[in-house]
């Protein structure tokens, strides 16, 4: 009996580390948070934080927003394509790199109703691209840092997105990621 | 037992976690309320001559010239007026009435600081109340219908009415960047033009193929694009046209975000490929120089 509660208590000691709510965070990454979810609901993409708000996010407020992304359905394109621009205009650490090479990666978006089945139909204008977004713009933030090169560019980070966008079964992705490395595997000898 | 407590704590804790759509975050889920479009009624003689609607199978609603010219005979054209502000039928649901006007706001904030000789001849200046009139001298009213397919976002079907405008729930379901919306409702504003024939789209040259040599097949069915009416041969369609405002609003807007630009610039890429008549690639392209 003694044995078996022993046991328990072990497995009780390490479920609750494993299931415990990330750091509370802090009222200023929360706050920038909360700006973004603004942003999000209201479906304003020329709100002018879009520009003045994100552009020094903290590593903690980098960690909220990609827990977001993450909470998002797959189907919600356009808030997730916004989440990887504004995390993209902050490419500091390997992490942020890291993450646009997750996003550049994901399983291919079969359809707008429900990524994980096509449906029948025509398509609009523009689908494609929408199904693609946050992958392609992942892709355009790297275009536009190796084109700036103002960012601290890492070889090893940038083709790492390139590389997992080329194995993307989105043929918009991957031709774009084909385009990249095209475009400046020539400069970087890659 | 403790195992069990373990479990419970970790599931309530788990709960916590969970986002539950609140804390600011509305993300507009379609309303599972769906309103269908009243029964039109038609007049006997129209009904006879009303043509079925064929579907290309790889783009929306698709009409012919001779599809266009039929439903102007059907149809006086429209007298020169332009709407005060958009027109909507009783059975447009609330919130796409919204978001249609909350997106023709943004549309109507636009300021910029020139356009290329096409974008004038189209709409005039990169200016928010250029594309206002442009849209509200050409769409009488908007209504719902399914447009023909799950995927619709809008439409225009000419033997219907040709200057009214069709949305379908995917409106506000679909999560599309704004400027995307804003392309396809001006693509089908552009198809309310009864004087032009409704710019039919063009067919796809056989063989369609991209840049690399490779068939450009419909994403949805992998079907070949090539001959199906899903191109455009000249830069004033509505691929063309909507082409154009998207790259004028890339490169002359003054008071769009960086994401509204990049936006712009990702949605006319892709649609310049649909045009395909080498001299109207080629003018378009020179005209954004």
């Amino acid at each position: 009996m003694r044995r078996g509660l022993g046991i328990a208590g072990v497995l009780l000691a390490l479920a609750i580390p494993g299931c415990r709510r990330a750091p509370a965070s802090s009222p200023e990454a929360r706050a920038t948070l909360d700006v973004l979810n603004q942003i999000l609901a209201s479906k304003n993409d020329n709100d002018p934080r879009l520009d003045t708000a994100f552009n020094a996010l903290t590593p903690e407020t980098k960690v909220l927003f990609r827990r977001r992304y993450a909470e998002l359905a797959p189907e919600r394109r356009n808030e997730r394509g916004t989440i990887v621009f504004l995390l993209g205009k902050n490419l500091t650490e390997a992490d942020d790199w890291a993450f646009l090479a997750q996003v550049a990666a994901e399983p291919r978006c079969l359809s707008l109703a429900d990524c994980g089945k096509p449906s029948r139909g025509d398509a609009e204008p523009g689908d494609a691209v929408t199904l693609a977004y946050p992958a392609l713009v992942s892709l355009t933030l790297v275009g536009d840092a190796l084109r700036r090169r103002s960012n601290p560019v890492s070889a090893a980070d940038v083709w790492g997105v390139v590389k997992a966008a080329q194995g993307s079964q989105d043929p918009k992705v991957a031709r774009k990621a084909a385009a990249l490395q095209a475009e400046f595997a020539p400069l970087s000898g890659k | 037992m403790l195992l069990s407590i373990a479990v419970t704590v970790c599931a309530q804790v788990d709960t916590g976690r969970v986002f539950d759509g609140r804390g600011g975050a509305k993300l507009g889920l379609p309303s599972p309320k769906f309103t269908p479009a009243p029964v039109k009624k038609v007049s006997d003689a129209s009904a006879a001559e009303k043509p079925q609607t064929p579907q290309s199978g790889a783009d929306l609603y698709y009409f012919t010239e001779e599809d266009a010219i039929k439903a102007a005979k059907l149809f006086p054209m429209r007298k020169s007026s332009i709407n005060k502000d958009l027109v909507f039928d009783a059975d447009v649901p609330p919130e796409i009435q919204q978001q249609m006007r909350d997106d023709m706001a943004f549309i109507q904030g636009l300021q910029g600081s020139g356009a290329s000789a096409l974008h004038q001849q189209i709409f005039g200046s990169v200016a928010g109340a250029d594309y206002v009139k442009f849209f509200n001298s050409r769409v009488s009213a908007i209504g719902m219908d399914d447009c023909g397919s799950a995927k619709a976002v809008a439409c225009v079907i000419p033997f219907r009415d040709p200057s009214r405008m069709w949305l379908t729930q995917n409106f506000i379901k679909f999560s599309h960047p704004q400027v995307s919306r804003m392309m396809v409702v001006f693509h089908e504003a552009r198809h309310t033009e009864t004087r032009n024939h409704n710019w039919p789209h063009a067919t796809c040259p056989t063989p369609f193929l991209d840049a690399d040599g490779n068939d450009m097949k419909s994403i949805w069915t992998g079907a070949t694009l090539a001959g199906e009416p899903a191109c455009d041969k000249t830069p004033l369609g509505s691929y063309g046209s909507s082409t154009i405002m998207l790259k004028n609003i890339q490169k002359f807007c003054t008071n769009c975000t960086d994401k509204v630009k990049m936006d712009a610039g990702l949605y006319a890429d892709d649609q310049m490929g649909r045009i395909t008549n080498p001299k109207a690639r080629q003018q378009m392209q020179d005209d954004l120089k």
